[in-house]
């Protein structure tokens, strides 16, 4: 994030601290396709992120005096979101069979992925020679934690030191979740034996 | 292990950083940080020459990069906007409503003013009965400044027993 974003930000925040409701509303206009996205590819679940995105942007108002500015708005907002996600798959375990664990370092959604994959019509198949497809896809596959680095890192762009803000892990951890689901993703890509496209 | 695949394995250890570093490169770019754009090592080029394996490694890599930073974006939604808003609404209120209140005299503000004020009124009314009042008002202000100096004190005994402070 640029600096002029950053102090941009801090000014809104200021400004929605002493109840400039337009200052909040800016920023939920600049930051809402963000979240909405990251928590919409991290879940799997478009509703849900829906219901998370707008949750996220309540607790980010309500604790606003608690943001020091020592990190960035954009990277204490996908915290909240973050948090609000493994909330959320908290309270959906406590009700179903998974466990919180299960769901958030396993890949509870692979054998019955890859059983769907394996029925797929060749028309179906044709479709899935789309790229971006076949790593939507196989990004539903991998567990939640590495889906979640490996969103923030390569779509999003965010440093080693921003993801381990936002996922409360430390950096050698995020590296290591980056190199399990580039692994990961690769494997499950070239099983599909869908040649990749030469990007040379 | 043997040489080869054990060379395919630094070689790839190489290429991960690489595209890390691409990835960096990108982020600086953006920030308008002045960046270099990575290169990769000779050796690594040159073994890229000869395994076919390292060589659709990379692509695979490149290919990987390229692609979750072309990954579409929901689109924005207008409604979630107001709706978000909608909820804050109620939060909003109320805090205007307390910016517009005039700021509540602190206890200790309240406390020295009722202080001052009792002591105004005592140095006004006792010169009326007695003829020592001078004294009087000497030894009543060396009282008070006697008190208002161990308050602190009061205070942090307060605050260590756990007691109200207001009772001591």
């Amino acid at each position: 994030m640029s600096e002029i974003n950053t102090e941009r930000d801090k000014e809104l925040v200021q400004k929605s601290l002493k109840g400039d409701a337009k200052a909040f509303e800016a920023l939920v206009r600049h930051y809402q396709v963000l979240v909405l996205t990251v928590v919409h590819r991290t879940l799997q679940d478009q509703e849900a992120a829906r219901d998370i995105t707008q949750e996220t942007f309540v607790k980010a108002f309500r604790a606003l005096k608690t943001f020091d500015g020592k990190r960035s708005f954009k990277t204490w907002l996908l915290a909240i979101a973050s948090n609000t996600c493994i909330d959320y798959l908290r309270a959906r375990s406590s009700k179903g069979a998974l466990s919180l664990e299960k769901i958030l370092e396993e890949e509870p959604y692979l054998e019955q992925s890859f059983a769907t994959a394996r029925k797929t019509s060749p028309e179906e198949e044709a479709e899935m020679n789309l790229f971006i497809t076949k790593l939507s896809w196989a990004l539903s596959l991998i567990p939640l934690r590495y889906r979640q680095a490996f969103i923030l890192r390569y779509q999003f762009d965010l440093t080693y030191e921003e993801i381990s803000q936002v996922m409360n892990e430390n950096e050698n951890t995020v590296r290591t979740l980056l190199h399990r689901a580039k692994e990961r993703l690769r494997k499950l890509i070239l099983e599909t034996k869908t040649p990749f496209p030469n990007l040379e | 292990m043997n040489n080869q695949s054990e060379k395919c394995l630094l070689v790839q250890n190489m290429l991960d950083s690489f595209s890390e570093k691409l990835v960096d490169s990108r982020i600086k770019l953006r920030q308008k940080e002045g960046s270099q754009p990575p290169r990769l090592e000779d050796e690594a080029q040159e073994h890229l020459a000869l395994c076919e394996d390292c060589l659709n490694y990379k692509i695979a890599n490149a290919a990987l990069m390229e692609t979750a930073s072309a990954l579409p974006m929901l689109p924005y939604d207008e409604s979630l906007t107001l709706s978000i808003m909608k909820d804050l609404a109620q939060d909003f209120q109320l805090q205007s409503t307390v910016e517009n209140l005039p700021a509540p005299a602190t206890r200790q503000d309240k406390s020295i003013v009722l202080l001052l004020l009792s002591f105004a009124v005592f140095a006004l009314l006792l010169p009326l009965e007695a003829g020592d009042s001078p004294w009087s008002i000497l030894s009543w202000s060396l009282a008070l400044s006697l008190v208002i100096l161990l308050k602190p004190l009061l205070k942090k005994h307060a605050e260590n027993e756990n007691l109200p402070y207001a009772r001591v």
